[in-house]
């Protein structure tokens, strides 16, 4: 059923009628779950469901980022913006099984008038997510995760800087209110890269 | 070697192509048939605050070079995701983006709160243009001013990037795209399904139990791919191309329209990697013209001359 779908769409209007027919049946097996169970049981609330799963190998590594950062942000507690600090507990580690694959981790601050030259030559702009970095190509994509609260950032690098005593990275404005600094204006953070620049 | 990813409002996602909304559920069923590591990302189900049990079947059909569909947003409510669901998607190794629908303004913000809450989300989805339910959905996406009050409402709730669905039906969908922008939205995504019907003309009688459903599919590909053009050139933000996608060709062409990622559907529902297909389809062809970056193309659509 799926094999034959497969070419759907791919031979113009002759295969249409054939290729939808497909499409029928494999929605209806796609929406079986919903269909057939009385709402609110869910399926997998089910005995066996929810363990069959937990059997599973392994999901294979993350294509960008890394499940490293995602764990992190596992601990990520605030509700709602600006709710005060949440706990301390995120960046503890890795996902099991998968090394943290941090660059660095220190002082993140935040920087930039809108329209000043930066380093790479583009011109600065606080509502996009850049940052200043004193040695990692331009171009090069970072993911910085905010310690003191789990929240991340994917941001480019596109500066240099920082260039104040004991601090790693300077964020574009967007980028620090993502990570919930913008009051403070520093915080901890690890950098890991997501794409190294071309 | 073609870089894939695109980044979009301080998320990257591995490649451009995404699984929609409503047609990947939370993950779980496609989990035995593809590699979620070579999704570019993918976007839950509609999730509300309570549970929902939907529309009464039947609630899909097949149309000439699409389907309807009246589902009706049947889901489990926010609380039973973040403990049913929601651990299974967290561990995913692709990007997660969280689709949630409010039935009012403040609903939108009470979920935004609880999406945030969640931990790991990469970023949410605002349905705003469902055309199956009485109340919110397509109600909010067909008025600007509506659309910016959910938005809004999202956009002060969490600092997670906010990504706007946006519903065909509306007179210029720049507008509605432009207002969301101003509200806040780090992105919108275009189109959500158009209105359609079927008739049962021996039984006289609907063919969906909804009367009215859902067009998705290759059949509403041009119209998509004419707002997705129209609102890329109205807004700054990035835009998210839906709408019959079912090749990379199809892919591309919305890219090259002013899509930032696009996201695809009914085709899974035909061939379950058709996102995974699409992805390598897109690398075959910037290999093959020598384009480096898939970025690169975003928006390079040549239009000749002032449009009568």
């Amino acid at each position: 059923m799926i094999a034959r779908g497969k070419r759907a769409w791919g031979g113009g209007a002759r295969e249409c009628g054939r290729s939808w027919l497909a499409v029928a049946l494999v929605a209806c097996w796609g929406l079986l779950a919903v269909r057939c169970t009385p709402a609110p049981v869910y399926r997998d609330r089910l005995p066996g469901a929810r363990e069959e799963r937990s059997r599973r190998p392994a999901v294979s590594a993350r294509p960008v980022g890394g499940a490293a950062a995602r764990e992190a942000g596992t601990a990520c507690g605030e509700g709602v913006a600006g709710s005060g600090p949440a706990s301390g507990a995120a960046g503890a580690g890795a996902a099991p099984g998968e090394a943290a694959r941090a660059y660095q981790t220190g002082l993140a601050s935040y920087y930039g008038e809108p329209g000043e030259p930066t380093a790479s030559g583009a011109v600065m702009r606080p509502d996009s997510f850049t940052a200043a970095h004193r040695e990692l190509p331009f171009g090069t994509i970072i993911r910085v995760t905010n310690l003191e609260n789990g929240r991340w950032v994917d941001v480019e690098v596109n500066d240099r800087g920082p260039f104040a005593e004991g601090r790693i990275v300077d964020l574009s404005r967007a980028a620090a209110d993502r990570l919930g600094m913008l009051e403070v204006g520093s915080a901890q953070v690890r950098i890991e890269i997501v794409s190294a620049a071309e | 070697m073609v870089d894939l990813a695109v980044r979009i409002a301080g998320v990257t996602f591995a490649n451009p192509v995404l699984l929609a909304s409503g047609t990947c559920n939370y993950g779980e069923e496609l989990s035995a048939l593809i590699d979620f590591a070579r999704l570019g990302g993918l976007v839950t189900k509609t999730i509300t605050l309570r549970p929902r049990a939907g529309n009464p079947p039947p609630r899909t059909v097949e149309t000439a070079a699409g389907m309807l569909n009246s589902i009706g947003l049947q889901n489990p409510g926010i609380e039973t995701f973040a403990v049913v669901h929601w651990p299974f998607l967290k561990a995913l190794p692709t990007r997660v983006v969280v689709n949630i629908a409010g039935e009012t303004v403040d609903e939108f913000a009470e979920l935004a709160a609880r999406v945030d809450a969640l931990g790991g989300v990469e970023a949410m989805e605002l349905n705003i243009s469902c055309p199956n339910v009485s109340k919110g959905g397509m109600l909010f996406g067909s008025d600007p001013a509506a659309a910016a009050a959910a938005v809004g409402a999202a956009r002060r709730a969490t600092r997670l990037p906010v990504i706007a669905k946006l519903t065909p039906h509306v007179a210029d969908i720049a507008e509605v795209a432009r207002a969301v922008e101003a509200a806040g939205a780090d992105a919108v995504s275009l189109i959500n399904t158009l209105v359609g019907m079927a008739v049962d003309l021996e039984r006289r009688r609907p063919v969906l139990g909804g009367v009215t459903g859902g067009l998705s599919g290759p059949a509403i590909k041009p119209v998509a791919l004419a707002m997705v053009w129209k609102t890329a050139r109205a807004v700054r933000v990035p835009v998210i191309g839906i709408g019959g996608i079912a090749s990379a060709r199809d892919a591309l062409e919305f890219i090259v329209a002013g899509a930032s990622a696009v996201q695809v559907g009914t085709a899974t529902f035909v061939q379950p990697r058709a996102c995974i297909e699409i992805a390598e389809g897109i690398r075959a062809h910037c290999e093959q013209r020598g384009v480096s970056a898939v970025g690169s193309l975003v928006g390079s659509l040549i239009v000749r001359g002032p449009r009568a």
